[in-house]
C-alpha cells in the first residue's frame, strides 16, 4: 500500500536549518524509455525514506529525459522530479546538488552512475559508497548503511555514511522495480543545468575471447542423467543465463560420464583428472556426484544440484537441490529466468 | 646464518611459476602424448629469460646464479619434469660447459645466444660404449689445415633433434686418454652433425633425446672449449654443477607429487571415511613430507656453496642421488595413495611416475654416484681406490 | 610524454582465507600481490613504450612500505620509474585523500599525458580512482572500463568503453585519465635479468605528502566508517520443494536474494 500521502500530511519530520534532507535518486535516460536500474534504486529510496521521514525526489537527464518520463518516475514513487534534456557538466551537477541539499544521494552502479557518483563525491570530498548489495539506514545517525561484497563476495564491508549528501550507487538487479501507479501525483520540474555535449554513442560487438572453464561466472556441468533429456538442453540453460547476465561469463560442462558418452569434448570436463572450476554458481544437472566429480567443482561459491535421485550423492555437496527430471526443471529454470 | 631468500629470488620464482603454470600446464598432457616438445612455451620461457637464469648478465642470462638455477629447475619440475629435463640439457650442461672454461670470445659468441634462447644447446658426452663411464669415449677429432674434423656417434642426447649448438667430447689425443687427451668443441648445427635415431622413451616425453652423428663435422680450432686435452675436466666440471640441479628438478617433483596426495586424501572416501583420516596415509604423508623438506635443505646448501665459490662436489653428487631416489620414492607412494586413479593416463600422477625414474639415471646413475661417493670419503681416511 | 599507471598491492583474493571465529579475513596465508587489473593498465602502457621508446612510463603506488615489492616488479616489466607515495597520512586515508596525493605527486612529474589504472581493486576496490583522479587533475577526460586501449597520433586515447554490458568505441583528448578492464590473456612476464637488477641495482623513489607539499590536516579525513561481516556459513543440503516451475522459481529468487547472481 502506498503511504506516501500520510508524510505529504504530515510533511517532513527533519529540516534543519540550512540542512540536507530527502533521499534524491539520479535517473539517465540515454533513450526515450526509463532503465530499469534507476526504477529499481527508486523503489529502494521510497523504503529508505519511510525510515527517514523524508521525500524521494529525482533527477531526471539524459538526451531521452522528457516530461513523460519524469511523470513515469512519479507514477514509480518519486515525489518531485526536476528533469532536463541532456547530460550536465560536472560543476552543474555539483551546483544543483548544494542547492537542493540531498541528504542521500542514490545511483545505479551502471553507465552514467559509475563515473558521475565519484566524480561528484570527490569535488564534494563527500561520503560515497558504491556497488552496494543493500542499503539501510541508521535512525539514529540520519546514516545511509551499505553492503558491499569485497574479496568476490567471500565477505561483505557494510560502510556507515557520515557526511552529508551521502552518495551510494546500488547494482542492479538487486532490488526490484517497484509497482506503477499511474494515480499517484508529485511536482514536476524542468532544470536548466549547464550541458555538455556528449559525442555521439558508437556501440562495437564486444570483443570477443576465449574464456577458459576455470574463468567461468557461472558452469552448467551434465552428467549420465542427462540421457533422456538430451544435451542441448544445458546449452538452452546457458543460454538463458546469457540473455539474462550478458556480463557473467556462463559455460557448459560434463563430468567423466558425459565425456566417456561422447557428449562433450574432455577439454570440458570437470573431474579430478579435468578442469577444477571456481565459478559463482555451479549447476549439476543429471550429476550422481563421485568425489572425483566434487574435487573439479568444490571451490564453486554455490552449488545447485538438479537430481532425479533423491539419494543422489551430490545433494550433500550441494549448496541447494531440486529432486525431480532434468527434462522437466531445466526448462522450468529457463522460463524463470527468462521472465 | 640468514636463510631468508632475497626478495628477488622470491619475485624471480613467482615469475617461473607464472609462466610454468600459464604456458606450460595447459600444454603439458599433450607434450608427453605426442612426444613433442611445446616449442611455442619454451620461446615464451626464452623471452623472460628462463633459458639463461643463472648466467652473468653480460652474456645475456639473468645474473641469478646457481640459487636461481635451482630455483627453476624446482619450479619447472613442479609442473613439467620433461622441461626440466629440456631447460638442464640447455643450461645446465650445454650453455654451462661453455661457461665454466671458455674463452670470453667464446661465450661471447655461443653462450650469449644460448643464454637468451636464441638457440637452443645440447650436450653431447654419451656414446654407446660410454655412458658413467665417460673416460672410454671414441669419437675422434683429428686436426687438418688448423680446423678439427670429428667423427663419431653420441647417443642419447638431449635436445639433440632441434638443437642449435652442440658441446662435444672427443678424443684429440688417444696415447694420453682422459688425462690430457680429451678435448671439448663447440660444433654449430651448420657444421654438419645429422640426428641420428630419435629415442621413444618411456617418461620426460615432452623431451626430444637422440643420436647425434659426426661425420666428418669440421670445427674451427677457436671452438675448441677451454684448452687442448683438457676436455675431460670441464665436462666433469660441468656434471657437478648440473647434479645440484637434478635434485632441485627432483625437489619440485616431489613437492607436487605431495600436493596431489594432500588434495586427494582429503577428497576421497575409502570404506566410509576420507582416506586423510587412515593413520597408514598418514604414515606416508609425515614420509613424503620429511624426505622433502630434508632434500630441500641439502639442495639450497648446494646452491649456496656454488654461489659462495665453496668446494661442492660431494655435496652434488648427494643432491643428484637423494634427489633422484626421494622423488621416486614419493611418487610411488602418491601412487599407493591413489590407487588405480594413479594410473589413469589422464591424471597427472602417471607422467610424474613415468618422469621420475630418468634422474636416477642420467647425468651419472645413482650406482656411479654412490661409488664417488664412497671414494671421495675414503681417499680421507688413506684409502685410495684407483677407477 | 609521461605516462604514470597508478597501480596497489592487494591480498591476493585466491589465496585469503576467513577466520569466522575472529570475523575477519585472515591474512596470515595470504599472498600480496599486485593488483591484477592495475597490471593489465601497466601492461598496456609498457605496449605504448614498445611502440614509442619515447614514452617514459611511471608506476606509482600508494600506500605501506610493503607496495615497494609491486613498485620493483614493475620496474621489472619495464618501467621507466617507480615512485611510493608513503606517510602515516597516506597509509589511513581513504579514496578522496589518495586521490589527492597521487594527484599531487603526478602534477610535480609534469608533461604526464596519460593516467591509467585498474578498472577495480580486487580486494576491496570501489573502483573510483580513476574518476577521483579526474577530478584532482583539473577535469580530466575519462574513459572508463575500457578494453583494447590504443594510443592514436595527434594526442588522442582511444579504447572499447563497457558501459551497461554494451561495448563503445571511445575516443578522447589527451591528457586523460584511463581505467583499464582485465582480459583473459596473461600480461606480460617481467625478465629474469630485469627481476635481479630491479632490486640490485634500481631503486623505487619514495615521496611523503609533505614533499609534495601537502599539508595533512587539511587533507580529507574519511567519511565513512566500515565494518566486515561475514556472510552466514554455508548450509549444504538444502532441498528446494514443489512442482519444477514452484522450484525453478524459488531456485532463481534464492540465488538472487543470496547475490550469487
Amino acid at each position: 500500500m502506498d503511504l506516501s500521502f500520510l508524510e505529504q500530511l504530515l510533511g517532513p519530520t527533519v529540516e534543519e536549518e540550512e540542512g540536507y534532507r530527502n533521499i534524491w535518486v539520479v535517473a539517465i535516460a540515454w533513450e526515450p524509455h526509463l532503465r530499469e536500474c534507476d526504477l529499481q534504486v527508486l523503489g529502494k529510496a521510497r523504503d529508505l525514506a519511510s525510515s527517514l521521514g523524508a521525500y524521494v525526489n529525482a533527477l531526471l537527464i539524459g538526451e531521452g529525459a522528457s516530461e513523460e518520463l519524469a511523470r513515469e518516475l512519479i507514477a514509480y514513487g518519486a515525489d518531485r522530479v526536476c528533469w532536463g534534456a541532456g547530460y550536465p557538466t560536472g560543476p552543474s551537477l555539483m551546483e544543483f546538488v548544494q542547492q537542493r541539499k540531498p541528504e542521500i544521494l542514490l545511483f545505479a552502479d551502471a553507465a552514467g552512475g559509475r563515473k558521475m557518483a565519484p566524480r561528484l563525491a570527490q569535488r564534494m570530498k563527500t561520503a560515497l559508497v558504491t556497488h552496494a548489495v543493500d542499503v539501510s539506514i541508521n535512525p539514529e545517525e540520519r546514516a545511509l548503511v551499505a553492503a558491499v561484497p569485497i574479496y568476490n563476495g567471500i565477505a561483505y564491508r557494510v560502510v556507515e555514511c557520515k557526511v552529508n549528501p551521502q552518495i551510494a550507487t546500488i547494482q542492479p538487479g538487486v532490488f526490484p522495480v517497484p509497482e506503477r501507479d499511474p494515480w499517484r501525483s508529485g511536482e514536476v520540474e524542468e532544470v536548466e543545468l549547464e550541458w555538455k555535449p556528449q559525442p555521439p554513442l558508437m556501440p562495437v560487438e564486444p570483443p570477443h575471447y576465449y574464456i577458459p572453464l576455470e574463468k567461468a561466472d557461472i558452469v552448467i556441468t551434465g552428467g549420465r542423467g542427462m540421457r533422456d533429456a538430451g544435451w542441448h538442453l544445458l546449452e538452452e540453460l546457458a543460454a538463458a543465463f546469457a540473455r539474462k547476465y550478458p556480463q557473467k561469463a556462463v559455460a557448459v560442462a560434463g563430468t567423466r560420464g558425459a565425456v566417456d558418452e561422447g557428449w562433450i569434448d574432455r577439454k570440458h570436463m570437470v573431474d579430478i583428472t579435468g578442469h577444477r572450476v571456481a565459478p559463482t554458481l555451479y549447476i549439476a544437472c543429471g550429476v550422481r556426484g563421485t568425489f572425483q566429480h566434487f574435487a573439479g567443482c568444490e571451490k564453486a561459491r554455490c552449488i545447485v544440484a538438479i537430481n532425479h535421485n533423491p539419494d543422489a550423492p551430490i545433494f550433500k555437496h550441494a549448496d541447494f537441490g531440486i529432486v525431480g527430471k532434468v527434462e522437466e526443471v531445466i526448462p522450468a529454470l529457463i522460463e524463470a529466468l527468462d521472465s | 646464518m640468514d636463510l631468508t631468500l632475497p626478495k628477488e629470488y622470491e619475485l624471480l620464482r613467482q615469475m617461473i611459476r607464472d609462466v610454468m603454470e600459464n604456458e606450460f600446464a595447459p600444454v603439458a598432457e599433450e607434450a608427453d602424448e605426442k612426444a613433442e616438445v611445446p616449442m611455442e612455451a619454451i620461446r615464451t620461457a626464452a623471452k623472460a629469460g628462463l633459458l639463461g637464469i643463472p648466467f652473468p648478465q653480460e652474456y645475456g642470462g639473468s645474473g641469478a646464479g646457481e640459487l636461481g638455477y635451482v630455483i627453476l629447475m624446482e619450479e619447472v619440475s613442479r609442473v613439467d619434469s620433461a622441461i626440466a629435463t629440456v631447460i638442464g640439457a640447455h643450461i645446465g650442461i650445454a650453455a654451462m660447459a661453455i661457461y665454466v672454461d671458455g674463452s670470453p670470445a667464446l661465450k661471447e659468441k655461443y653462450l650469449t645466444p644460448l643464454a637468451r634462447g636464441e638457440k637452443i644447446g645440447a650436450f653431447c658426452l654419451t656414446e654407446p660404449g660410454a655412458g658413467s663411464d665417460a673416460a672410454a669415449i671414441k669419437t675422434r677429432a683429428v686436426r687438418s689445415n688448423g680446423n678439427w674434423v670429428i667423427n663419431g656417434t653420441k647417443i642419447y642426447i638431449s635436445n639433440g633433434p632441434f638443437a642449435d649448438l652442440f658441446s662435444v667430447l672427443a678424443v684429440t689425443n688417444p696415447a694420453l686418454g682422459a688425462r690430457g687427451g680429451v678435448t671439448a668443441f663447440v660444433v654449430e648445427k651448420e657444421m654438419g652433425p645429422k640426428v641420428g635415431v630419435i629415442e621413444k622413451k618411456l617418461g620426460i616425453r615432452a623431451s626430444a633425446t637422440s643420436e647425434i652423428i659426426f661425420d666428418e663435422v669440421e670445427v674451427p680450432a677457436a671452438n675448441i672449449i677451454g684448452q687442448e686435452g683438457l676436455g675431460f675436466v670441464t665436462f666433469m666440471k660441468t656434471l657437478d654443477l648440473g647434479r645440484v640441479t637434478v635434485g632441485a628438478a627432483s625437489l619440485g617433483g616431489a613437492q607436487k607429487a605431495l600436493e596431489m596426495v594432500l588434495d586427494y586424501a582429503r577428497l576421497a572416501e575409502k570404506y566410509g571415511m576420507p582416506l586423510a583420516h587412515q593413520q597408514q596415509v598418514q604414515f606416508m604423508i609425515a614420509d613424503m613430507y620429511s624426505w622433502i623438506e630434508m632434500l630441500r635443505g641439502l639442495v639450497y646448501r648446494t646452491a649456496w656453496l656454488v654461489d659462495n665459490k665453496r668446494p661442492f662436489a660431494r655435496e652434488a653428487y648427494v643432491c643428484k642421488l637423494m634427489g633422484s631416489e626421494i622423488a621416486s620414492r614419493v611418487v610411488s607412494y602418491a601412487m599407493e595413495i591413489h590407487g588405480a586413479l594413479g594410473l589413469s593416463r589422464d591424471y597427472p600422477l602417471e607422467r610424474a611416475f613415468r618422469d621420475a625414474r630418468i634422474a636416477e639415471i642420467f647425468e651419472g646413475t645413482n650406482e656411479i654416484q654412490r661409488i664417488i661417493i664412497a671414494r671421495d670419503l675414503l681417499r680421507e681416511v688413506g684409502v685410495h681406490i684407483e677407477p | 610524454m609521461r605516462i604514470v599507471v597508478c597501480i596497489k598491492q592487494i591480498l591476493d583474493p585466491e589465496t585469503i582465507k576467513v577466520s569466522r571465529s575472529l570475523q575477519a579475513i585472515d591474512e596470515r596465508t595470504a599472498r600480496r600481490i599486485m593488483n591484477p587489473p592495475d597490471r593489465w593498465a601497466l601492461d598496456t602502457a609498457l605496449r605504448f613504450k614498445d611502440e614509442d621508446p619515447s614514452l617514459e612510463v611511471i608506476a606509482m603506488s600508494a600506500g605501506r612500505s610493503e607496495a615497494e615489492d609491486i613498485l620493483r616488479e614493475a620496474l621489472a616489466l619495464g618501467c621507466d620509474r617507480a615512485i611510493l607515495l608513503s606517510d602515516p597520512y597516506i597509509v589511513n586515508a581513504r579514496a578522496a585523500g589518495l586521490a589527492m596525493v597521487l594527484a599531487a605527486a603526478i602534477k610535480r612529474l609534469r608533461n604526464v599525458q596519460l593516467v591509467m589504472t585498474g578498472y577495480k581493486a580486487l580486494d576491496t576496490g570501489s573502483g573510483t580512482l580513476g574518476p577521483r583522479l579526474a577530478i584532482e587533475l583539473g577535469g580530466w577526460p575519462l574513459l572508463m572500463n575500457a578494453d583494447q586501449v590504443r594510443l592514436e597520433s595527434g594526442g588522442y586515447v582511444s579504447g572499447l568503453q563497457n558501459a551497461d554490458e554494451k561495448f563503445y568505441a571511445s575516443t578522447y583528448p589527451l591528457p586523460c585519465v584511463v581505467t583499464v578492464l582485465e582480459t583473459p590473456k596473461h600480461p606480460r612476464y617481467p625478465h629474469g635479468a630485469e627481476i635481479m637488477n630491479a632490486y640490485r641495482l634500481r631503486s623505487v623513489e619514495v615521496w611523503s605528502t609533505a614533499a609534495l607539499g601537502l599539508d595533512p590536516a587539511t587533507l580529507p579525513a574519511p567519511t565513512t566508517s566500515r565494518q566486515m561481516r561475514l556472510p552466514p556459513p554455508r548450509e549444504f543440503g538444502v532441498i528446494i520443494e514443489g512442482s519444477p516451475q514452484e522450484a525453478a522459481r524459488n531456485l532463481i529468487a534464492t540465488l538472487k536474494a543470496r547475490r550469487i547472481i
